[in-house]
């Protein structure tokens, strides 16, 4: 890392019809945004120069979030307020930025760090809750899982992945929250694993065949405490 | 009766999760023009998937032109991929605009780019699932007046029977006359068939149903169309064109799209028309005449939309960039502008010489991932046949510099089937292919991790209407194939040099709708009924469908495309005119078959196309072409 670029902590939202930008979408129209804000960014070196910036690992298409994060590279330091309220200015407003915060170059790539993930889905009327602790619960015990991406077949360590889950009913709905871990073999994703814990215990119908999902937040976890992505410690941030 | 306008998102969104790529379907982009509040709407169709019909610069003039207009709104609809097509048909949806979701058999005017012959059946499969009838004769008095324009109207016959209207040449204008003449006499509570009668009277509109077609010993068997009464329409519908080009927008794409687009980058349009006078090239002769664009008014442009779009690549494009007057200062201007910020700038297309390398050069800065070059023809004898005015020698010191610059893989365009093409031209290809590759390793060493390679791409040529070469029939596939087979058979045994060769079938369909009249329309919809579409697609294409298609409606593909016709037929598109005469195309012929080539206007004197004389205009060049 460059010594001199100064490192942009940007919060966004990924919501509404924007939900199906493919990860490649949504971080060539943030860099677009970007670029049309003005920013300082810093661009990288050799043949290919490109911006400066870092994302989250990547949601699954049709999946909306509430806690999405990007680190951009500055060459010149600009007020996080003004270059907020810039990119506010030029971003589509379903990933319209909410906060940003310098923070120390050195921290590790946000992908990485941001480990844990909560997410919301929306399992439908008609199930009970009872139903669903019984179908995770069945596929903690099998321990895996196939999935398909695109059309290679990915086999899903469930430990690995899986941290708890609670369920509530709102309005007619039940919902099923979820925490997950990013494991060493990638992230889990929410719904794949939600229809592989029905199909475990012979239910896969059970399921409307277009679940609603969200990332509710994202955390760092630091020896069992979740770290917010903008509560660090002080010697973190740079403001 | 006219379908209900109202916003209908409510009826994809479930589908969204179902399809792949659902961000063709979402709208939102920045840069749309979000207040489509009419109260007359036109919505402009490009008949493929939005990533291609995105890119089209034609629908974004149009779509910003309309959009400027007080009362006339302007969206945009492109054909869903099969997966949503499927499901449209399975729920009942009918096919949708972007900008306001409202069903495109609710607009006023519905506008198709025909970009080449084989989206026809896309059109068709647009109308069907729009629920708006094929056929112009069947449409309702309050249905929607289905025009049609774009590089492929220069033979609109075959799809005659499905266009209301057809306009001719640049559209900035013509597009704005028709949809205040059809607004105003809707207001006015005209009939239909009045509306088309008063279309007709705007120059450079077209009105099919105007017209009669007439066989006789003087034309092809095809015919020719003819005013049905007269007086009601003109005999020859000549093009518009925008004389002052400057006066222009530079910008045509404004919106910035979310999904990767086959030209995923500003485009600055720096001049339009090439009169180079390559006689395969239809874009080369309906195009003229050339007019640049002034050094300041493009790098204003570049600078004001890098900073509204926020793309990191712009291209300068048109027919022949590297024909620019001020192209040298033109680059130089623009690597100051975006020397910092990541930006990139590119050049479509190539001029074959040690100029267009300079220039590919000073476009890219660091960059070097491929140069492409296109002979078109093998020999000396058949580029001077074709008036590719290129030398063997001219093709070296490119090849030469093109390596001394740094770039290590060339792409070499040709084309088969040319006019009076032996095996010996068919041969050079190979030849010139090993000498590039020659070239490169004695300047870049022959080490493996030189890295030097060639890749010849070969196509088929489709005689195309308004060419030197109108008259010609299409190579038969089975010789095209045996062409084929002689070129890999005669390529050298080196993994450096890739050749490939395009599909036989597909351009002898598409050199079959080329040269038909109306009697195409009936073999379209055959083959749209047995379920062609999407016949640009490789992976769509199914031939054995055309083929029993044109078996049913009592016709031969092979038979249609490889027809020669008399040079002095009356030939079916000749009521629809670009404004070069048909006196100067026969010459051209006869200087094909002789081998003599034609200057280029904008370097040398005038060599009598007709353009400038028919249509009041002239070239505008901006400094001095060498």
């Amino acid at each position: 890392m460059k010594s001199d670029l100064y490192r942009l902590r940007f919060a966004y939202p990924k919501s509404s019809r924007l939900a199906f930008l493919s990860h490649l979408e949504l971080s060539s129209t943030i860099g677009r945004s970007i670029r049309r804000a003005g920013l300082p960014f810093a661009v990288s070196q050799g043949f290919a120069r490109r911006m400066r910036i870092q994302f989250t690992s990547a949601l699954p298409v049709g999946v909306s979030s509430k806690a999405e994060y990007f680190d951009l590279f500055l060459s010149d330091r600009l007020d996080a307020g003004v270059a907020l309220e810039r990119l506010s200015r030029t971003a589509p407003a379903a990933l319209r930025p909410f906060e940003a915060r310098y923070v120390e170059g050195s921290l590790p790539a946000l992908e990485a760090w941001l480990d844990r993930s909560s997410w919301l889905l929306d399992l439908g009327p008609g199930l009970d809750g009872n139903v669903v602790d019984e179908a995770i619960a069945a596929l903690c015990e099998q321990g895996s899982f196939t999935s398909m991406r695109g059309e290679k077949e990915k086999m899903v360590d469930v430990r690995a992945g899986y941290v708890a889950h609670g369920t509530a009913r709102e309005d007619e709905s039940l919902m099923l929250g979820l925490e997950t871990l990013l494991g060493p073999n990638g992230a889990l994703r929410p719904e794949a694993f939600i229809r592989a814990a029905f199909a475990c215990i012979g239910h896969a119908d059970a399921l409307p065949r277009y679940l609603r999902c969200e990332r509710t937040a994202q955390h760092h976890l630091d020896d069992g405490t979740l770290v917010d992505p903008f509560q660090l410690s002080s010697t973190q941030f740079v403001d | 009766m006219r379908a209900e306008r109202k916003d209908c998102f409510h009826l994809i969104e479930p589908l969204l999760p179902l399809v792949e790529k659902p961000s063709r379907y979402i709208d939102h982009e920045w840069g749309v023009c979000e207040e489509q509040a009419g109260p007359f709407h036109v919505c402009m169709v490009y008949a493929d998937v939005y990533e291609i019909g995105q890119a089209n610069l034609g629908i974004a003039i149009l779509y910003n032109e309309i959009n400027r207009l007080e009362g006339i709104s302007c969206e945009r609809a492109y054909l869903p991929w099969i997966d949503m097509i499927a499901l449209l048909r399975e729920r009942g949806i009918p096919l949708l605009s972007l900008e306001s979701a409202a069903p495109l058999a609710s607009f006023d005017v519905v506008g198709f780019t025909l970009a080449h012959e084989l989206i026809m059946t896309n059109v068709l499969e647009v109308l069907d699932l729009a629920g708006i009838p094929q056929l112009g004769r069947e449409r309702a008095e309050g249905d929607p007046i289905v025009i049609a324009g774009g590089p492929s109207a220069w033979n609109a016959e075959p799809m005659a029977a499905a266009f209301d209207a057809v306009l001719l040449g640049d559209g900035e204008t013509s597009i704005k006359d028709a949809c205040m003449r059809i607004r105003d006499l809707r207001a006015s509570g005209t009939s239909r068939a009045e509306i088309l009668r008063a279309l007709a009277a705007i120059p450079g509109v077209y009105v099919p149903s105007l017209y009669k077609e007439v066989v006789d010993a003087g034309s092809t068997r095809w015919g020719y169309a003819v005013p049905g009464e007269p007086g009601t329409a003109p005999e020859v519908v000549y093009k518009r064109c925008e004389a002052d080009l400057s006066a222009t927008e530079p910008v045509a794409a404004t919106i910035v799209p979310y999904l990767e687009t086959v030209h995923d980058r500003l485009s600055i349009e720096v001049l339009r028309g090439c009169t180079r006078g390559c006689r395969f090239c239809q874009a080369g002769m309906t195009y003229r005449p050339v007019r640049e664009r002034p050094l300041g008014q493009i790098v204003e442009a570049a600078s004001r939309a890098l900073a509204a779009c926020g793309y990191d690549e712009v291209s300068l494009s048109s027919l022949s960039t590297t024909d620019h007057s001020q192209c040298t200062e033109m680059l130089r201007e623009l690597s100051k502008l975006v020397d910092d910020a990541g930006i990139r700038v590119s050049l479509p297309s190539q001029r074959l010489d040690s100029f267009g390398v300079d220039m590919a050069a000073a476009a890219s800065a660091g960059r070097r991932s491929s140069l492409t070059f296109a002979p078109e023809a093998g020999t000396q004898r058949l580029r001077d046949v074709i008036n590719k005015n290129v030398t063997e020698e001219d093709i070296e010191h490119a090849a030469s510099t093109a390596f001394q610059n740094g770039w290590r893989k060339i792409k070499l365009y040709y084309m088969m089937g040319l006019p009076t093409e032996t095996d010996e031209d068919i041969i050079a290809i190979a030849e010139t292919a090993n000498r590039m590759l020659e070239i490169g390793r004695e300047v870049v060493g022959r080490g493996r991790r030189s890295g030097v390679s060639i890749s010849v791409s070969v196509a088929v040529l489709v005689p195309k209407a308004y060419t030197a070469f109108q008259w010609c029939g299409q190579l038969p596939p089975d010789e095209v194939r045996r062409r084929q087979q002689l070129l890999l058979a005669c390529a050298p045994r080196d993994r450096a040099i890739r050749i490939s060769c395009h599909d036989a079938h597909s351009s002898l369909v598409e050199a079959a709708l080329s040269k038909m009249g109306r009697a195409g329309f009936g073999l379209i919809r055959e083959a749209w009924r047995r379920g062609c579409r999407f016949d640009a697609w490789t992976s769509q294409f199914s031939y054995g469908t055309w083929v029993e298609a044109a078996r049913a409606v009592g016709l031969d593909l092979e038979d249609i495309a490889t027809e020669r016709f008399d040079l002095d037929a009356r030939l079916p598109w000749e009521h629809t005119s670009p404004a070069v005469s048909k006196g100067f195309l026969q010459r051209e012929w006869r200087r094909a078959c002789a081998g003599i080539t034609t200057g280029d206007c904008t370097m040398a004197s005038c060599e009598g196309c007709g353009v400038c004389p028919i249509l009041g205009v002239a070239n505008v060049i901006q400094g001095v072409r060498s």
